[in-house]
């Protein structure tokens, strides 16, 4: 699964600015919520930045623009303006996800069901860790039919700590426990790509995971490659 | 483009021989009767304009199908309707309108926040009824498509329109609650302004107790919905300063009568 996380991490972006420090609240939030690390180069001036993508430069502005964008008073937001280049390009690849909580996963975990269920097609795979965390939570069971009634073929995965719950879905149990460390769940979109969505992280330390999430189709169309490639046995299909 | 020209193209009421009132008419019929059916029991009617609900509950309960149906009667209106979307492209809310509200899916103005995001190509410029937002986290960029949206449409028909927003929760993942509590009081004010109908979604799942409080405390309505029994899920209105209303069944499903969430 690390490579899954690597996969990912390998499409990040960097914001390169004079100096990192100076950056307000707000675009380091900015930077933050798009997965956008900030890199020093002291040979921009202090209002030059640039976004760096694969050791490319994808777009460049001012700092000054940057900040009087994101901190625009939205009371005062009107039909004025267009949004700069350098915002556009701090969407794509993936978005970070640091030593989050179990409950800020599960919200985003929701989102990605609820993409699937509300798309009735296409494949959801997602890891529990423990099967116990699945078969021990009736609203999450529950969800979990109402996904596969809506057309999806959903597989969850988990150590046999506990007898596998029935169900329409596929329980696949994880008996060497190569996921146990693992959160994630992958929607392939169902042929849609407003659709896809995948979330990979580990958990790094007790009740906190760290990984990326995204909904660029070919990166999750890569990541539901990586699974079978890795793990043959657990994602054959 | 020429709206009034358009209007006058519109159906002019839901019972103009479109498919998803015979529908429901029918699934009226069925044992569960009681059952709201679309247009037959408007919620919103009973506020006034420049009311701002905050439709909640937990996930996969039909929330956001519930809000499509409401926006019906304002679309047979003629008022304008306009759906902020954040996980999904603007075609497949457009599909989604056109399961519930006769007209043309075509007329809805969308704010899609995530054909970019997505890397995804194709008429991503935008037109007169769609506008692009980089991302659910540039909430600048979606105060402008949303000013936008309403400044494309015509006086007449911005007063009583209806704003679909799908969903505050997706801001969540994105921006601090602080941040969002910020764009939520502007947005629902631009509801207010042009004495329109704003229905936020706010998914209830792991949810914290303090953040939904702070949220739904920008609201003068809260639309509740739950779970039902088998025949489908439950929703209930209030309204500040009025006793709740009782729940109401509804019938999930589009036009095809299944169980399309």
């Amino acid at each position: 699964v690390n490579r899954l996380v690597d996969r990912l991490a390998a499409e990040g972006r960097t914001l390169v600015v004079r100096d990192g420090a100076e950056l307000d609240g707000k675009v380091r939030r900015f930077c933050e919520a798009h997965n956008v690390g900030v890199r020093p180069d002291e040979s921009l001036s202090t209002d030059e930045c640039r976004i760096d993508a694969g050791g490319e430069t994808v777009a460049s502005g001012s700092v000054s623009t940057l900040s009087a964008y994101v901190g625009r008073d939205p009371e005062t937001v009107g039909t004025d303006g267009s949004t700069p280049q350098l915002v556009e390009a701090f969407v794509g690849g993936g978005s970070a996800v640091e030593s989050w909580s179990v409950e800020r996963m599960v919200r985003l975990s929701r989102e990605i069901e609820r993409r699937a269920w509300t798309t009735g097609d296409g494949r959801l795979r997602s890891g529990f860790q423990m099967l116990s965390a699945f078969a021990g939570d009736t609203q999450t069971r529950n969800r979990y039919v109402k996904i596969v009634d809506a057309g999806v073929d959903v597989a969850v995965y988990g150590v046999p700590d506990t007898d596998p719950p029935d169900g329409p879905y596929r329980v696949v149990t994880d008996d060497d426990g190569t996921l146990a460390d693992y959160w994630f769940v992958l929607y392939d979109g169902g042929g849609r790509d407003g659709a896809t969505a995948a979330l990979v992280t580990e958990e790094v330390e007790d009740g906190r995971f760290g990984g990326y999430w995204t909904t660029t189709p070919s990166l999750v169309d890569d990541l539901f490659e990586l699974a079978r490639e890795d793990h043959p046995d657990l994602f054959d299909q | 483009v020429d709206s009034g020209a358009r209007e006058g193209d519109r159906p002019q009421s839901a019972t103009d021989g479109a498919p998803a009132g015979d529908d429901d008419r029918q699934r009226g019929d069925e044992p569960h009767a009681g059952a709201d059916g679309p247009g037959l029991n408007d919620p919103l009617d009973r506020l006034r304009p420049g009311t701002n609900v905050v439709v909640t509950g937990p996930s996969m309960v039909g929330k956001v199908s519930l809000c499509y149906r409401l926006l019906a009667p304002a679309a047979d209106a003629g008022r304008a309707i306009y759906v902020v979307a954040t996980s999904e492209p603007a075609d497949r809310a457009r599909e989604r309108y056109a399961d519930y509200v006769s007209g043309w899916p075509d007329d809805l103005a969308v704010v899609d926040c995530m054909t970019r995001q997505a890397g995804l190509d194709g008429a991503a410029d935008g037109d007169d009824r769609t506008w692009y937002v980089s991302s659910p986290g540039d909430l600048t960029g979606v105060g402008m498509a949303v000013s936008k949206a309403m400044a494309a449409t015509p006086a007449e028909r911005r007063s009583e329109s209806r704003l679909l927003f799908d969903s505050v929760s997706t801001l969540l993942l994105y921006s601090d609650v602080e941040t969002v509590y910020r764009f939520l009081h502007a947005a629902t004010g631009r509801v207010q302004d042009v004495d329109g109908y704003g229905l936020f979604v706010l998914h209830s799942d792991a949810l914290d107790e303090q953040t939904e409080a702070t949220v739904t405390q920008l609201f003068d309505a809260v639309l509740e919905v739950r779970e039902g029994d088998e025949t489908g899920a439950e929703y209930r209105l209030s309204a500040s300063g009025t006793d709740s209303e009782d729940w109401h069944r509804f019938t999930s499903g589009g036009v095809d009568g299944g169980a399309e969430p």
